[in-house]
């Protein structure tokens, strides 16, 4: 009954041959456990992506967890200032490996409209990034698309890296 | 969009805000008579700018008046509102001794008045005296005048800044301090170096 109908191989002995790279993770990617580092706006379209209307659920990654010890994925929603560089630097290393991260907004990719002298000018300078979602705030619909990114790095479609920051056109 | 064919509707009087905010204004002015009365030498420069009361004061004066207008019964202005500072280093008549203007500003919640201290201070030793101790209030705004302008408050409880980190080496809103910062905000280790 169900999968194993879909599936011949299991309707047999039940053994099916596959990598274990692809087990791990399918099973990754499918139940990413986000830790929210909102400072400003963009945690509040985070908060909106996660809850019912957009459904973050439908991806697995619903499991919103405010300690980095059980959390795999960061998510850097809002402005990083030089007095918060420290603690951002903190839960990042008291992440588990394997651990990525999206930069979300103009704020946290480049510092957005915030030249000023305490703003961090993006946080790749200091934590690896994986994935950039643009917008002042973006979407759910593109915090969205990041996510899905993020599981295509997991599940190898995509190279860590691949996915570039946005650049900037200096005036 | 409006419609240029139509003439824009007349708001009522009670939506004229501006005279409204005038009339505030005065009716939060102090009689200057009063204050010399209380004063005597600490208010020699005492002035109306703007609709305000403003009171010209010196490092040596402003702890003896604000005490005076706190605690006298009638003039009971028990409340501060802010201390705040400006830093006169861009302006044409610019002089050295003129560098900081400390401005405190106290409400008296009983007569709904208000008065401003503006103290001159310069640009090699800018020193005032705390309110705090009038004042308890006055301690945290001190704090961040002290973190933004570097101006120090003698016989403040507690001097640290409130604002930047501790280990910050500059005042950054000094008009002498670049608005991108002199690159604090690049001086991180990555996080692969910490592991």
């Amino acid at each position: 009954m169900g999968i194993e109908e879909m599936i011949p191989s299991l309707a047999g002995d039940g053994l099916i041959t596959t990598q274990v790279n692809k087990v791990i993770g399918w099973a990754r990617k499918n139940s990413l456990w986000p830790y929210p580092f909102g400072t400003a706006c963009c945690a509040i379209e985070f908060m909106a992506t996660a809850s019912s209307r957009y459904d973050l659920a439908r991806f697995g990654a619903e499991v919103v967890r405010f300690s980095p010890r059980q959390s795999d994925l960061m998510i850097v929603a809002g402005r990083v200032t030089m007095k918060m560089m420290p603690v951002l630097l903190q839960i990042y290393s008291q992440m588990a490996e394997p651990k990525w991260v999206i930069s979300m907004g103009a704020c946290a990719s480049t510092g957005g409209v915030f030249n000023t002298y305490p703003q961090i000018q993006g946080v790749d300078q200091f934590i690896p990034v994986d994935v950039y979602v643009p917008g002042c705030p973006p979407r759910p619909e593109s915090l969205i698309d990041g996510v899905l990114k993020i599981q295509q790095i997991i599940d190898g479609q995509a190279e860590r890296g691949e996915f570039t920051r946005p650049t900037v056109e200096a005036n | 969009m409006t419609d240029p064919a139509k003439p824009a509707p007349k708001l009522p009087p009670t939506h004229d805000s501006h005279g409204k905010a005038a009339r505030v204004l005065e009716e939060n002015n102090v009689d200057h008579e009063l204050l010399r009365r209380k004063l005597g030498e600490l208010a020699k420069d005492i002035r109306t700018e703007f609709k305000q009361t403003v009171i010209y004061t010196t490092r040596e004066t402003i702890a003896r008046a604000l005490e005076i207008v706190c605690r006298d019964p009638e003039l009971n202005f028990n409340m501060l509102c802010d201390i705040t500072a400006v830093d006169n280093l861009r302006r044409d008549d610019y002089d050295p001794s003129r560098r900081f203007t400390v401005i405190h500003i106290v409400y008296s919640i009983p007569n709904n008045k208000r008065i401003r201290f503006e103290t001159l201070l310069g640009e090699d030793d800018p020193r005032i005296p705390t309110a705090a101790k009038v004042y308890k209030g006055a301690a945290w705004a001190e704090r961040e005048v002290y973190d933004m302008f570097g101006v120090t408050f003698d016989g403040h409880p507690d001097l640290r800044r409130v604002l930047m980190p501790d280990y910050y080496e500059h005042h950054p809103l000094r008009k002498d301090y670049p608005l991108t910062g002199r690159g604090e905000r690049d001086n991180f280790a990555r996080a692969e170096e910490l592991a």
